[in-house]
Order: C-alpha cells, then sequence, then structure tokens
C-alpha cells in the first residue's frame, strides 16, 4: 500500500483549521531570518522544519495528543514581529531567585552575559549561535512531520538559545532566568545542556513574561546526561495569565546516570511541559515529577514520555493538578519499556485535586511494555477535598479555611519536597503555596 | 455544668435514618463518663454530633457546653471552646505534618482563650515534653498526620493532640480499642494525669480494661439511640460479666 505524505498528513495529524494565522507569522519570520543568515546548514535546517509544520499543521483537538488541550486562543492571537527586548540590571535583579545560584540572563531567549553572573567553576556557556555541525544535521533529522508541531516550530525559528555544559561537580546551581519582553511576541529558544561523565550540575529554569499580553514561548531544551552524571532540573512557569507556554525538554540518560526534575507550573492561560526521557544506558535513574496550580480559566498541561530502551533502570514520577474555579488540567504520561529491556522498574503516579464546581482534569497515563522481566505501574486518582480530613483540623480547633488550605497546600507541594536543595525546594514550595493563599 | 444534653435526636443527614433518639446527659466538671454499649447503637454518632461532624443533622433536642448552645458552634468554634474528640478511626493526612498541623491548631485554640500565641521553640518544647508523657517518638512529631502510623500510634497521637490543646471536655471514643497491653497503661496513665478535677471526660468504650485505671464516676449504656441505663462503675463489672441482653430485654 503506497500513501503520499499529504494525505499521510491528512490521516495522522488533523488539523487545526485556524493555523494559517500563525504558521504564516512562522514562515515570515523564517524568510527574515534566513535572509539575514549566510550559513546554508542553518537555513535549511529552518526551512525544512517550516516545511514539515506546513504539511501538518497545528494540531486539531482531535489530535490525540491534543484532545484536552484547546489551541484556538493560541491561534487566534496576534503576534508582534519578532524583536529582541531589552532589560535592565534592576529588573533582573526583582526577577532573581532568593537562594545561592550564578544566574544567566536570557532575554526573549538571547544569552545576556552582560547582565549575567559569573559561571560557576566546571561550567561553560555559549550561544546557541555557535552549534556545532554534528548537531545541526541531527536537528535537520528531526524536521519532518511526525514531530510535534510546536517543537518544529521552535526548529523552524532557530536562533536563540544557550548551550550550556558541565565538568565536575558544579557545586552553585545554575539559573537560567527567561525573561520575555514583549506582550504579544514570540520566543522560541533552543538549548543544549551537557552534563559531562561524572559530573553533577543542578539546573534551575525560570520562565516569566515582563508584560502581560498574549506572548507565546515555544521552548525547546536538549539534555544529555554522560556515564554517571548527575542531573538536578528545575523548572518553574509563571508566565503572565494571558499568556502561553509550548514547552518540551528532551532528556537522555546515559549508563548510571541519574536524573531528578520538577516541573511547577503557576501561570499562563494555556501552556503545556513535556519531559521526553530515554533511558539509553543500563543502571540509570531518572524522577520526573510536577506540580500545576491552574485556577481562573487557566488550561495546564504536564506530560511526559519514559522510554526505557535497555535494561535495569529506574524511573520514578509524581504529578499532581491542582484545578480551581473553571480551570482545567490534563495529565499524559507514557511509560515504554522497549524488547529487552529487563528489569525496568518503572512507577507513574498521577493525582489530582478539584477545587471548584467547575474545575476538570484529564488524565492519561500509559504503559506499553515489550520485555517479560518488568516492574511497572502506573496510578491516577481525581477527587475533592477529603471531608474527613477537613473536619479532623477543624475539630482541633483550625477554621475551615485553614484547615482547606493546610490540606491543599500539602497536596499541591508534595511533588516538589523532593528537591535535595534546601533553599530551592523552599523558594518552589513558597511560590506554589503563594499562589493558593494570595 | 459542664455539658447538659438533653433529648438529643439526630439523623444522617443525607438519609432520613435516624439515629440518635432523645439523648440526655449531664456532666460536671471534674467528672468522668463512661459510655458503653453495644455495636452500632450510636456511640460514635453521639461523640460526632457533639464535636459538629455536618453528616449528622440534629433534629430535635438541645445541647449546653459551658452555658453555650454548643449546636450553633461551627467545629472549630467547639474546639476552641474547649470541646476534644479522640476519633475512634484517626484520619490520615498526607503531606501535613504533625508539627505543622499542631502547631496552629494549638495557636488557635490560645487565640481563642485570649492567650498570645507559642512561639515554635516553646510549642517543641511543650510538644516534646507531652511526647515523653506518652512514650512517643520524637519524630512521630515531624511525620505527616497519622500517615504510617500503626493503629495504636494514631490513638496515642490523638491523646497527644488532647494534652496540647487542653480541653474542658474531651470525648474519647473507643481510645482503647487497637491498643496493646502497655500502650493502654499509657494512654491511661496520660489521660489520669490530665484530671485535675475541672477538666471532664467522656469516654465511649466496649471494654472494662481501661475503665480499671480510669475509674469512671458513672457509667451509661447507650442502645437504639438512648440511654437506657446508668449507674457507677458497679454497672460495667455487671455488663462485662452478663453482657447487654439482660438489659435490652428490660429496657430496650
Ligand atoms: N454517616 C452515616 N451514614 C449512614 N449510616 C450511619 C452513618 N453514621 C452512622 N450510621 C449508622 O448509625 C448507626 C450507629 O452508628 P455508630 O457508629 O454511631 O455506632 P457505634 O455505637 O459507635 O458502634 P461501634 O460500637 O461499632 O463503634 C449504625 O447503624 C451506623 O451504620
Ligand atoms: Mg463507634
Amino acid at each position: 500500500m503506497t500513501t503520499s505524505s499529504a494525505s499521510l498528513a491528512k490521516q495522522d495529524f488533523p488539523r487545526h483549521p485556524q493555523s494559517d494565522k500563525l504558521l504564516a507569522w512562522v514562515r515570515s519570520a523564517v524568510e527574515a531570518l534566513n535572509a539575514s543568515d549566510p550559513r546554508p546548514l542553518r537555513r535549511d535546517v529552518r526551512m525544512q522544519a517550516l516545511q514539515a509544520l506546513e504539511t501538518r499543521g497545528f494540531p486539531s483537538r482531535k489530535d490525540e495528543d491534543w484532545q484536552y488541550t484547546p489551541l484556538n486562543d493560541v491561534l487566534k492571537a496576534d503576534y508582534a514581529t519578532p524583536a529582541a527586548g531589552s532589560v535592565d540590571a534592576s529588573q533582573v535583579e526583582t526577577m532573581r531567585p532568593p537562594f545561592a545560584a550564578s544566574v544567566q540572563v536570557l532575554v526573549d531567549g538571547v544569552w545576556q552575559p552582560d547582565l549575567s553572573d559569573p559561571l560557576p567553576k566546571g561550567v561553560a556557556l555559549a550561544s546557541i549561535e555557535q552549534v556545532d555541525e554534528l548537531t545541526l544535521k541531527r536537528w535537520q533529522q528531526l524536521a519532518t512531520v511526525e514531530r510535534d508541531a510546536f517543537e518544529l516550530m521552535n526548529l523552524a525559528l532557530l536562533e536563540r538559545g544557550a548551550q550550556l555544559s558541565a565538568t565536575g561537580m558544579v557545586d552553585l546551581p545554575v539559573v537560567l532566568l527567561h525573561l520575555y519582553t514583549q506582550s504579544n511576541g514570540i520566543a522560541a529558544p533552543r538549548h543544549l545542556l551537557r552534563v559531562e561523565p561524572q559530573a553533577q550540575l543542578s539546573l534551575i529554569e525560570i520562565h516569566a513574561t515582563l508584560r502581560d499580553g498574549a506572548a507565546l514561548s515555544v521552548p525547546v531544551m536538549e539534555t544529555d546526561v554522560g556515564s554517571g552524571g548527575i542531573l538536578r532540573h528545575v523548572k518553574l512557569q509563571q508566565v503572565s495569565e494571558q499568556a502561553f507556554h509550548m514547552a518540551h525538554h528532551f532528556l537522555r540518560q546515559q549508563d548510571g546516570s541519574d536524573s531528578a526534575s520538577v516541573y511547577a507550573a503557576l501561570g499562563g492561560s494555556v501552556t503545556r511541559h513535556m519531559t521526553h526521557t530515554c533511558l539509553l544506558g543500563e543502571n540509570a535513574n531518572a524522577d520526573i515529577n510536577s506540580a500545576g496550580l491552574a485556577t481562573g480559566t487557566q488550561v495546564m498541561d504536564s506530560r511526559t514520555y519514559t522510554g526505557h530502551d535497555v535494561p535495569n533502570c529506574t524511573s520514578r514520577q509524581l504529578h499532581k493538578l491542582v484545578v480551581d474555579d473553571a480551570a482545567r488540567g490534563v495529565f499524559d504520561g507514557m511509560i515504554r519499556v522497549a524488547r529487552g529491556a529487563q528489569k525496568t522498574d518503572g512507577l507513574m503516579d498521577n493525582k489530582n485535586l478539584l477545587l471548584g464546581p467547575k474545575a476538570k482534569v484529564d488524565a492519561k497515563p500509559r504503559l506499553e511494555i515489550y520485555a517479560d522481566d518488568v516492574k511497572c505501574s502506573h496510578g491516577s486518582a481525581t477527587g475533592e477535598l477529603d471531608r474527613d480530613q477537613v473536619f479532623y483540623l477543624r475539630a482541633r480547633g483550625i477554621s475551615e479555611a485553614d484547615a482547606r488550605l493546610l490540606i491543599t497546600t500539602a497536596f499541591l507541594t508534595e511533588p516538589v519536597e523532593s528537591i535535595s536543595n534546601d533553599a530551592v525546594r523552599h523558594w518552589l514550595h513558597d511560590l506554589l503555596a503563594a499562589k493558593l493563599n494570595p | 455544668m459542664l455539658l447538659d444534653v438533653n433529648n438529643l435526636h439526630a439523623k444522617v443527614a443525607e438519609t432520613d435514618k435516624e439515629i440518635l433518639k432523645g439523648v440526655n446527659l449531664q456532666v460536671n466538671p471534674g467528672e468522668v463518663h463512661a459510655i458503653m454499649g453495644p455495636n452500632g447503637s450510636g456511640k460514635s454518632t453521639f461523640a460526632n454530633v457533639l464535636a459538629g461532624r455536618e453528616d449528622y443533622e440534629v433534629t430535635d433536642g438541645r445541647v449546653l457546653f459551658d452555658g453555650e448552645d454548643l449546636l450553633e458552634m461551627e467545629p472549630e468554634e467547639r474546639a476552641r471552646a474547649g470541646l476534644f474528640l479522640a476519633f475512634q478511626y484517626p484520619v490520615e493526612i498526607p503531606g501535613v505534618s504533625n508539627k505543622l498541623f499542631l502547631f496552629t491548631a494549638v495557636n488557635a485554640v490560645r487565640e481563642a482563650r485570649g492567650l498570645p500565641p507559642l512561639e515554635m521553640h516553646e510549642f517543641e518544647e511543650l510538644a516534646a515534653e507531652k511526647m515523653k508523657l506518652l512514650k512517643m517518638r520524637p519524630d512521630m512529631l515531624e511525620r505527616s498526620v497519622n500517615v504510617g502510623f500503626s493503629g495504636g500510634e494514631k490513638k496515642r497521637n490523638d491523646i497527644f493532640q488532647m494534652a496540647m490543646l487542653e480541653p474542658k471536655l474531651a470525648v474519647m471514643d473507643e481510645t482503647d480499642s487497637g491498643l496493646d497491653i502497655d500502650a493502654l497503661r499509657i494512654v491511661a496513665d496520660g489521660v489520669n494525669s490530665l484530671r485535675d478535677g475541672q477538666r471532664s471526660f467522656i469516654v465511649v468504650t466496649h471494654y472494662q480494661r481501661l475503665l480499671d485505671y480510669i475509674k469512671p464516676d458513672f457509667v451509661h449504656v447507650l442502645y437504639n439511640g438512648r440511654i437506657i441505663k446508668s449507674g457507677g462503675f458497679e454497672l460495667a463489672h455487671e455488663l462485662e460479666e452478663k453482657g447487654y441482653d439482660d438489659l435490652i430485654r428490660q429496657f430496650g
């Protein structure tokens, strides 16, 4: 049976009827970037990604991956022509997290060494401008219709971002402080992170908008953790309540490596974060957690793909969404155990709490197992606040509001309690708690 | 009088199932009352109605606590006024530490009593002292409320909370069930140490053993939503020997 690529696209990638406006924006941005870029390989990467994106379009809700996450508002918005904004040191100061760290500032995705702290020993940072040919060729291979539309969009807009590498034990956390300046801009930073064999790094990503408005951020981070490497990763998403955020984190781990990553979602109108993990070497471990608090009419989508490609790896996941008012939460998690990946130990837990009568969560935890000697489990539960728990606290003299707050805060912050750095953990815990108790 | 329960009727809020069918009970300061009775007779319902659980609806009668209309008060107001319920089944609250929970509770109760809030270190000292008395491991304070506690540890945790909150009236719903012999002794000693001639207790139990330690002033038998017999400590002995059958035939 033969199928042309166009009809394949139609079949497998249900196209959102309002795709064209944003596609046109991306095309003109790509053309402008390519017109001023003398390097053919980069131009090809962009153009191929654009063409793949145009072929598949943005997904409609008939696309299984986008069933619960509406893109109408994202696609309808009027976006400004790309511009790199500027930020002054005092603005950076107010956004600086309250713990000891080397803060690296990215303004609309562009690394600003002048606004950034000195790098700790063992860490090297460069603009993605300097990315090598091999990586570009690999990215070229990624520019196909099967990839996610926003991942393709990020690749098509290839220009900004940072290359980061860590060797040895880096003792100071590195913060990538993303400040988005345009109220209706689009920024698509692409980062490469390499944790060298036996190295250890703690990386904290913050994504924040400086102005309210329907801005769209589409970041992609690719991370490689070498043999025996250790990565501690935290991402805080606190863009404005009108903004959109469509993010991917691709994590590849070699043998004996260990990663722990936590995604905390607070802001945005429609937001999604995907952590895509491939365990490529034996005896690797990945901990993947997330905590999201959706209020008003926010749509928060948190998802993971965890590929156990080789034997003897472990993965641990805890994902929580607290949804209030008429907000919506989406969790999608897939653990895939490849043929031969024996002794895989994978555990994924998703728990959601509905606070508002119109609040809703759609959860889809999945397992695909092609090996026979594995220990895998997944669970998902969505419910309301437990009345017996509330009564227990009230019966001890605690007001109903405080009782609900205590229980909800504990529920929401559980995924961040595993962060080993006390100051980072408290910071994230307090941010989540503060949104619950403004 | 500390507690005056008069013709109390209550039903399950969601249905029309009447459970309490006219309970009368008077408790003076310093008195210890035991309530016994067969399974399903309404003992826990009575305790929970006193504490203000919303699953039940009071359909008739009135309850005065320290001269105030108890039934008009929210559960937290009752606790702050000095009513304490030790639960038959203490609930687990994942993620909420015993310490934060009890610190919040102690200061809420203190505020209602016009006392200045305790500083964390003062609270910790007080907690350490009470836990020692109840032979509880200090790490129990750091753990999530009742999560992973054994049945006996949960009961002891409730008595610990009682010791911290210093109520005027403690209602203990089968605090003795699930306790081993040593733990029973420890809990009983804990209760006795809280007896100061003013504080009162209502002890719901199926067994005489706890009563032997606590020595109640009065024993009541609750059956089918009513107190069908009241007496002194000797009534408990009688029940232990003869069971409820005779009584039920006579009064039920
Ligand atoms: N929330 C409820 N919904 C429905 N029925 C209830 C509810 N609470 C209590 N009941 C019923 O009311 C009756 C009394 O229950 P209660 O728990 O008060 O008994 P008890 O005397 O404490 O029994 P036990 O000695 O077994 O603890 C039982 O038949 C019980 O099933
Ligand atoms: Mg009972």
